[in-house]
C-alpha cells in the first residue's frame, strides 16, 4: 500500500498539476532513457508472469548443470512447490491493497494539495525524519561509506597496493641496480687491474683445478672431528 | 693411404688467403685517388667462395691431412660455414658504414679476410701447435682492427689494451700447451686424448688444462676473463664489433669444445665443475653490469659476457647433447648478435655521434625499418620464442637439465629474465615516441650491401626461430665427429640428478 | 569438408599472420592498413565460427586436431586441438579482434603499418596459446605474446609507455622462466612435451613427488602473474592507463585463466587440489581488495584495472574451487567478462580519445550530449555488475553456487560482498561520467557521438550480452563437453578411490576430470590400475 502511495504521490508530483519549475522547459526523453525504460516496462510487465512459464526450469543450467545441484536449488527457493490458488488470492489482495494507496495518493496530491503541508507542520519531527529518509543515507554515509571509502584509500592503495607491494618490487629492481653498480666499479679502466684480474683469474682456476677439494675437504671433516673428540 | 689430398682440407682457407692477398696488393697498386670500396666487394667475393668451398667439404670424407693437424669434418663445415657466413655479413656491412675518404680501406678489408683465415683454422686444427698459430693469426688480425678509429682517443686505447691483455692470456694458452705436452709428449689432440688417461703426471695434465681454459675463456670473454669486453668495443668501431664479438667467439668456443669434449673427456668431473662456475658467474656479471650501463655498445658487451654464460651452460651436457647444443647456440647467437650491431652501426653511424640508448629514442617513428628490426633482434637476444635466440636457449637448458645441472638451469632463465630488462629498454627506447630534439636526429639511409648484411643476419635468425631442425642436424653431425663419450644416461624418465656443484 | 576440419586451425593460426605480412606491404595511405586488419580480423572471426559449427558435441577430447613433428630433437610437434574448454575462448579471440581494430580506427594515427601489424600478430599468439597441445608450442606463442604488447604500449602510451611496458613485460616474463624450467624438467624425466603423455605420465605417479609438486607451483606462479591474482597483479593498473584500447581488453585474464585450467589443474590435479584453498582464499582477497580499490580510483582506466582484478579474482575462485558447476562458471564469466570488457574498453577510448583526459571528476552530464555512448556504457556496465537476463549474471551466479556447494558458505559470502560493491563503483562511474550537472568538459566540444562503424559493432555487443544472459545453454552445452567427466571411468573411479591425494590414474581422473581425459587415456588409466591390482 505504501508503495502505490509513493508512487503515485511522485507521479501526481511530477507529471499532474501546475508545474513548479517555470524556467525549465520539459522535453521527451532522448533514446538513451526511453529504450531502457521500455524494456523495463515490458519486463516489468512481463516479471509478473514470469513463474507461469516455467522460469525455474529455464534457469536450471544456469543455476545447476548437475542433477546432484539441481536439487539443492531448490533447497535454496522452496517457493515453486506453493500452490496455484493461495498464489491467486495473494495477488488479488495486493492488488486491492495497492488500490488504496493509489486512492490516498490521489486525495493528498490531487485534490486537497494543501493537506500534506498542514500535516508537516502539524507532526514537524515525523515530516523531518521522513523527508530525510529516517536518515538512513547520511547513517550508512556515515557508517559505511565514508570509512569504506577512506579505508581503501590510504589503507589499501597507498599502504599495501603502492607502499607494501609497489615497495616490494621496487626492493628487487633495486637491489639488482645496485648489484650491477658494484660491478660496474670493476671496469677501472685501468689496464694494470685488469691484467690484475685475469692473473687473478687464473690462479683461482688453477687453484680450483689442483688442489684434491675431496681430500682436504675430508682431512679438515676430520681435523674437525679429532678436535670436537677431545 | 689418404686419398685425398691434403690441399683440399684447408681450401676454404686458401681462398680466403688468396683473396686476402689479393685485395692487399690490389690497394697498394691502385692509384691513390681510386675508390677503395670496391676491393670490399672483392674480399665479400672471396668470402662467399670460401663459404662455398666450405660447404663442398662436407661432400669429403672425414679425415685429417698435413701429418694429422688439420680435420675436416661435419663439426669443422660447421663452424667454417658459420664463420664465413660472419665474416661475410661484417663486410657488407662495412662496405657500406667506411667514410669514402678513409685512406686504408683496402688494409681493413684485407685484415677482416685474414683474421677469417685464422678463425677457420682454429676450428680445423687438431694440433696444438697449428691451433696456437690459427689464434694468433686471427688475434693479430682483430687487435689491428680495433684500433682502426686512429683519430679518436678510444680507438688506440682499446687495441692497446686488447693487444696487451690478448697476448698475456694467448700465453696463458701456450703455458698450457706446453705443460700438456710435457705430460704427454704430443701435441696431436687425438693422441693426448688417448694418453691422458694414463699419463704418469696427472697434476700437469691439470695444469695444463687450467691455463689452457684461461687462455680460451678470455677469448670467449667469459666471467671472470671479460674485463676487457665493454672498453674494447665501446673504442672499437661498430662493424668491427659486429665481427670481434661473434666469428672469434665462434672459432674460440670450436676449440673449447675440441679441448674439453675430445681431448679431456675423461677429466668431465674437473672441467664440468669448472665450467659450472664460470658459466653462472658470467651470465650474472654480464646482465648486472648491464642494467645500468646508457651506452649501447658497452651494454651488449656486458650482454655478449651474459651469452657466453649461457653457452658454457650446455657443457653441463652429457657426450653429443652437450656439443650440439653449443654449435646450435652459438650460430644462434651469431646470428642474433651480428644483426644488432649491423643496426646500431647505422644507428648510431660509424663516427658513433650518438651513442647513448636515449639517442635512439623514437628510432621506430624516424625510420621504422631499422627500429622494428632493432626490437626484432633485441627480442631474439631476450630470448622471444620462434627467433634463433629461444631455441639456442631451449637446446642448451634442456640439454643441461638432461645432465642434471638443474640449478644451472634456474640460474640462467633467471638472468634470461633480468636480461630481458635492459634490453628491453633498448627496444622500448627505441618505440617511443620521439621527443622534440630527437626527430631532428637524422634517419639513417640503408644501402644495398647493409640491407644484405641486415636480410641474411633476419633470415638467419628466423630460420634458427621457426625451422630449425635442419641446423639441429648439422649440429649434431658435427657433435658425432667430435668422438665424445656416448651420452651416460639419455633414456627419458630415467635420467639421473648429478650433482654437478663440486 | 573433412580437408577443412584438418586443416581449420592452422588456417586460423596463420591467417592473421598473413594480414600482418600483407600490411607491411602495402603503403600507409587512406587507411589501407586499418582496412586490412579489418578483413583479416573479421576473416579470422569467421573461420573460428566454423569450430563450434562443427564441433561434435557427443564426443569428448580434442576436436580438430592436427599433430605434425615439428623439430626431432627435442622432440617438439605442432600439435593443435581444440574441446569444450577451449573452444568459445577460441572464438572469443577471434571476436575481439575486429573489435580491437574499429576500437583503434581514428585513434592511432601515426605508424599504423607498425600497430595493425603487431596488433595482428598479437591476434596469433593468443590463438595459439588457446590451440596448442605441445608444451614448447603453447610456451612459444604465450611468451611471443608479450612482445606485441610492450612494444605496442611503448609507441602509444599516454604518459609513460616505455616504463608501464617495462613493468608488464618484466612481471610477465619473469615467472615464465622458471616455467620453462619446468617443462624441461619434465621434458628431460619423460622424453615428451606432448600435453596428453604429460598428464598420463604425471597422473601415472611415476615422477617424484617432490620435484612435481615444485613443477606444479612454478606452473601455477607464472599463470597467477598473468591472470593476475592478488597480490601479484602490479603491473595491471600501468598497463591499462597506458596501453592503446585495442590492446587494454584483451591484456588481463583469458589467457592466465586458461593456463590455470588447461595446464595446472589439468596436468597436475593432486597437486592443484592442495594449493586450491590458497587460491580461493586470495582470489576471495582479490575480489574485495580490487573493488575497493576501484571504488576510490580518480582515472578510468586504473578504475577498470581494479575492476578487471576483481572480477578476475571471482573468475579464479570458481576455478579453484574445483566443482564442476565452478569451472563451467569460469569459463562462461571468461567470455562474458572479454564482451563487456571489449565494449566498455571501445566506449572509454573514444571518450579519452575526445577529451583528451582520463579524469573521472573533470566529466559529468555528458549523456545529454552522447546519448547513444551512454546508452551502450550503462547497458555494458550493468551486464558487468551482473544484472539478470544479462551475461555477468549467469557466470558470477554460477561460479557463486559452485562456490557456496562446493567450497564454503563463508567464502561465497565474502565474495557476494565483493559483486555488491561491484555494483556501487560501476554505478558511481556511470554517475560521475555522464549524469549531474554538465562538466565544462561536455561543452568544451561539439558533441559527436557514435558513428556508423562503432554502432556496428556495439549493437551486437549488446545484443550478444543479452543473449548470453538469457540462453546460457547456447554456450554451456559445448562447455560441459570440456568439464564433465566422461560418464563410465568416472563412475568406477569415485566409487574405488575416494582418496585423490595418493596421486596416480585415480586422482588425475577424480579430479579434473575431462580436463583431463581423453577416451584413450581413461583406458589407459584403467588398464594401468587393472596391473597394479
Amino acid at each position: 500500500m505504501l508503495t502505490a502511495f509513493y508512487m503515485f504521490r511522485l507521479w501526481y508530483l511530477a507529471f499532474m498539476g501546475t508545474s513548479r519549475s517555470p524556467e525549465v522547459h520539459p522535453h521527451e526523453s532522448p533514446w538513451s532513457m526511453r529504450g531502457p525504460l521500455l524494456i523495463l516496462a515490458a519486463l516489468s510487465i512481463c516479471g509478473g508472469w514470469i513463474w507461469l512459464y516455467g522460469f525455474s526450469e529455464f534457469l536450471a543450467p544456469v543455476l545447476g548443470a548437475r542433477a546432484t545441484e539441481a536439487s539443492s536449488w531448490r533447497l535454496l527457493i522452496p517457493y515453486t512447490q506453493y500452490s496455484l490458488s493461495l498464489e491467486t488470492v495473494l495477488s488479488i489482495v495486493a492488488v486491492l491493497v495497492a488500490l488504496e494507496g493509489w486512492l490516498i495518493a490521489d486525495k493528498f496530491y490531487r485534490r486537497k494539495p494543501a493537506r500534506p503541508a498542514q500535516w508537516a507542520t502539524a507532526m514537524p519531527t515525523g515530516y523531518k525524519l521522513l523527508a530525510n529518509k529516517y536518515f538512513v543515507d547520511e547513517f550508512y554515509g556515515a557508517t559505511v561509506v565514508k570509512p569504506l571509502l577512506g579505508f581503501s584509500k590510504v589503507f589499501l592503495e597507498w599502504v599495501v597496493d603502492v607502499g607494501i607491494l609497489g615497495g616490494a618490487a621496487w626492493l628487487l629492481g633495486g637491489i639488482a641496480t645496485f648489484a650491477g653498480a658494484l660491478l660496474q666499479r670493476w671496469q677501472s679502466g685501468n689496464l694494470r687491474s685488469y691484467a690484475a684480474w685475469l692473473a687473478a683469474g687464473a690462479a683461482a682456476v688453477l687453484l680450483f683445478l689442483l688442489v684434491p677439494w675431496t681430500t682436504v675437504l675430508a682431512y679438515l671433516a676430520a681435523i674437525h672431528l679429532g678436535v670436537a673428540g677431545h | 693411404m689418404n686419398p685425398v689430398p691434403d690441399i683440399y682440407r684447408i681450401l676454404p682457407e686458401i681462398i680466403l688467403t688468396l683473396t686476402g692477398v689479393l685485395v692487399m696488393l690490389l690497394d697498394a697498386s691502385l692509384p691513390l685517388r681510386w675508390a677503395r670500396r670496391p676491393l670490399g666487394w672483392v674480399a665479400a667475393f672471396g668470402t662467399t667462395f670460401a663459404l662455398w668451398a666450405s660447404l663442398w667439404q662436407i661432400s669429403l670424407p672425414m679425415g685429417t691431412g698435413f701429418s694429422g693437424t688439420v680435420e675436416t669434418s661435419a663439426f669443422t663445415v660447421f663452424f667454417h660455414v658459420l664463420i664465413c657466413g660472419l665474416v661475410l655479413v661484417a663486410l657488407l656491412l662495412s662496405l657500406d658504414t667506411l667514410p669514402e675518404d678513409s685512406h686504408h680501406q683496402g688494409e681493413f678489408y684485407a685484415l677482416i679476410v685474414f683474421g677469417a683465415v685464422g678463425m677457420c683454422l682454429l676450428t680445423g686444427a687438431v694440433e696444438l701447435l697449428l691451433v696456437f698459430i690459427a689464434l694468433e693469426i686471427s688475434s693479430i688480425a682483430t687487435y689491428v682492427l680495433v684500433g682502426y678509429r686512429k683519430n679518436t682517443a678510444r680507438g688506440p686505447e682499446a687495441a692497446i689494451k686488447y693487444f696487451l691483455l690478448g697476448s698475456f692470456a694467448t700465453a696463458f694458452l701456450l703455458y698450457g700447451i706446453a705443460l700438456i705436452f710435457g705430460a704427454t709428449g704430443t701435441t696431436e689432440i687425438y693422441e693426448i686424448a688417448r694418453l691422458a688417461p694414463t699419463a704418469p703426471n696427472h697434476s700437469l695434465i691439470l695444469a695444463g688444462l687450467g691455463l689452457m681454459l684461461v687462455g680460451i675463456l678470455f677469448k670467449v670473454s667469459a666471467a671472470p676473463f671479460h674485463v676487457w669486453t665493454p672498453d674494447v668495443y665501446e673504442g672499437a668501431p661498430s662493424p668491427v664489433v659486429a665481427l670481434i664479438s661473434t666469428a672469434p667467439k665462434a672459432a674460440a668456443f670450436a676449440l673449447l669444445l675440441r679441448v674439453v669434449y675430445e681431448m679431456l673427456p675423461t677429466l668431465r668431473q674437473v672441467w664440468s665443475p669448472l665450467l659450472w662456475v664460470v658459466a653462472v658467474l658470467s651470465m650474472t656479471v654480464g646482465n648486472l653490469a648491464a642494467l645500468r650501463q646508457t651506452n649501447v655498445k658497452r651494454m651488449l658487451a656486458y650482454s655478449s659476457i651474459a651469452h657466453a654464460g649461457y653457452l658454457l651452460a650446455a657443457f653441463a651436457g652429457l657426450g653429443n647433447d652437450g656439443v650440439m647444443a653449443a654449435c646450435f647456440y652459438i650460430a644462434a647467437y651469431a646470428a642474433m648478435n651480428v644483426g644488432v650491431f649491423a643496426v646500431v652501426t647505422l644507428a648510431s653511424g660509424y663516427d658513433e655521434k650518438l651513442p647513448q640508448i636515449d639517442n635512439f629514442r623514437g628510432l621506430i617513428y624516424r625510420s621504422p625499418l631499422l627500429g622494428s628490426l632493432l626490437i626484432f633482434f633485441l627480442a631474439s637476444l631476450v630470448g622471444i620464442p620462434f627467433t634463433g635466440g629461444f631455441f639456442g636457449k631451449l637446446t642448451t637448458f634442456s640439454t643441461a637439465i638432461s645432465g642434471g645441472a638443474i640449478w644451472l638451469v634456474i640460474i640462467g632463465l633467471l638472468n634470461s629474465g633480468l636480461a630481458a630488462a635492459y634490453y628491453l629498454r633498448l627496444a622500448l627506447a627505441a618505440a617511443q615516441r620521439p621527443s622534440g630534439e630527437n626527430v631532428a636526429a637524422f634517419a639513417p639511409r640503408v644501402g644495398i650491401a647493409v640491407g644484405a648484411a641486415l636480410l641474411l643476419a633476419v633470415a638467419a635468425t628466423l630460420v634458427l626461430g621457426i625451422v630449425p631442425g635442419d641446423v639441429l642436424r648439422a649440429a649434431e653431425a658435427g657433435a658425432h665427429t667430435l668422438q665424445a663419450p656416448p651420452a651416460e644416461s639419455g633414456e627419458p624418465g630415467n635420467a639421473v640428478e648429478l650433482p654437478t656443484q663440486p | 569438408m573433412n580437408e577443412i576440419n584438418n586443416s581449420i586451425l592452422t588456417l586460423i593460426l596463420l591467417l592473421p599472420l598473413a594480414g600482418a605480412l600483407l600490411v607491411l606491404l602495402v603503403p600507409d595511405r587512406a587507411k589501407l592498413p586499418n582496412w586490412i586488419a579489418l578483413f583479416t580480423t573479421l576473416a579470422t572471426f569467421g573461420l573460428t565460427l566454423h569450430l563450434p559449427a562443427h564441433f561434435d558435441k557427443t564426443q569428448t577430447g580434442f576436436h580438430f586436431v592436427v599433430n605434425l613433428q615439428w623439430i626431432e630433437k627435442p622432440a617438439i610437434f605442432y600439435h593443435l586441438g581444440v574441446d569444450g574448454l577451449s573452444l568459445w575462448l577460441v572464438v572469443l579471440v577471434g571476436l575481439l579482434a575486429p573489435i580491437g581494430v574499429v576500437a583503434s580506427w581514428n585513434i592511432i594515427r601515426e605508424r599504423r603499418k607498425v600497430f595493425f601489424a603487431l596488433f595482428l600478430v598479437q591476434q596469433t599468439a593468443m590463438l595459439g596459446v588457446f590451440l596448442s597441445l605441445d608444451l614448447i608450442l603453447y610456451y612459444g606463442f604465450w611468451e611471443l605474446s608479450l612482445v606485441p604488447m610492450a612494444i605496442l604500449i611503448a609507441m602509444y602510451g599516454r604518459k609513460d609507455g616505455p616504463r608501464a611496458a617495462l613493468k608488464f613485460f618484466l612481471f610477465t616474463f619473469i615467472p615464465s622462466a622458471p616455467l620453462l624450467v619446468a617443462i624441461l624438467w619434465l621434458y628431460a624425466k619423460t622424453g615428451s612435451f606432448d600435453f596428453a603423455t604429460l598428464q598420463l605420465w604425471i597422473a601415472s605417479g611415476a615422477l617424484p613427488a617432490g620435484a612435481l609438486w615444485w613443477v606444479a607451483l612454478t606452473f601455477l606462479f607464472a599463470f597467477s602473474v598473468k591472470v593476475p591474482v592478488f597480490p601479484l597483479h602490479g603491473w595491471l593498473a600501468d598497463t591499462f592507463s597506458e596501453a592503446p584500447v585495442a590492446l587494454a581488453m584483451v591484456v588481463a585474464g583469458k589467457l592466465g585463466l586458461y593456463s590455470m585450467l588447461r595446464f595446472h589443474i589439468g596436468l597436475f590435479p593432486a597437486q592443484a587440489r592442495i594449493v586450491a584453498p590458497v587460491l580461493v582464499g586470495l582470489a576471495v582477497v582479490g575480489i574485495l581488495y580490487g573493488a575497493c580499490l576501484a571504488l576510490v580510483q580518480r582515472d578510468f582506466w586504473r578504475l577498470m584495472a581494479f575492476a578487471a582484478l576483481s572480477h578476475l579474482s571471482l573468475i579464479t575462485l570458481g576455478i579453484y574451487g574445483l566443482s564442476l558447476t565452478g569451472w563451467e562458471g569460469a569459463v562462461y564469466q571468461i567470455l562474458n567478462h572479454g564482451v563487456v570488457d571489449g565494449a566498455l574498453f571501445l566506449l572509454l577510448g573514444l571518450l579519452y580519445d575526445r577529451y583528451r583526459t582520463s579524469e573521472i571528476n573533470t566529466y559529468g552530464g555528458l549523456a545529454a550530449k552522447l546519448p547513444r555512448t551512454a546508452t551502450f556504457f550503462v547497458f555494458a556496465s550493468l551486464a558487468m555488475i551482473g544484472l539478470p537476463m544479462l551475461g555477468g549474471f549467469v557466470g558470477e551466479f554460477m561460479i557463486l553456487l559452485g562456490t557456496f556447494t562446493g567450497v564454503s558458505k563463508g567464502w561465497a559470502i565474502v565474495a557476494t560482498l565483493g559483486v555488491i560493491l561491484g555494483a556501487a563503483y560501476m554505478l558511481w562511474l556511470v554517475q560521475r561520467l555522464f549524469f549531474g550537472p554538465e562538466s565544462k568538459l561536455a561543452t568544451s566540444k561539439p558533441p559527436d557521438d557514435l558513428h556508423v562503424g562503432q554502432l556496428a559493432i556495439l549493437w551486437p555487443l549488446a545484443a550478444l550480452m543479452l543473449v548470453m544472459g538469457l540462453a546460457p545453454m547456447l554456450w554451456l552445452s559445448t562447455i560441459q563437453t570440456g568439464v564433465h567427466p566422461p560418464p563410465r571411468p568416472r563412475q568406477a573411479v569415485t566409487t574405488q578411490y575416494p582418496v585423490f591425494l595418493q596421486g596416480g590414474c585415480a586422482a588425475a581422473m577424480y579430479e579434473a576430470p575431462q580436463l583431463v581425459a581423453t577416451p584413450e587415456l581413461a583406458a589407459k588409466c584403467e588398464s594401468m590400475e587393472e596391473g597394479q591390482r
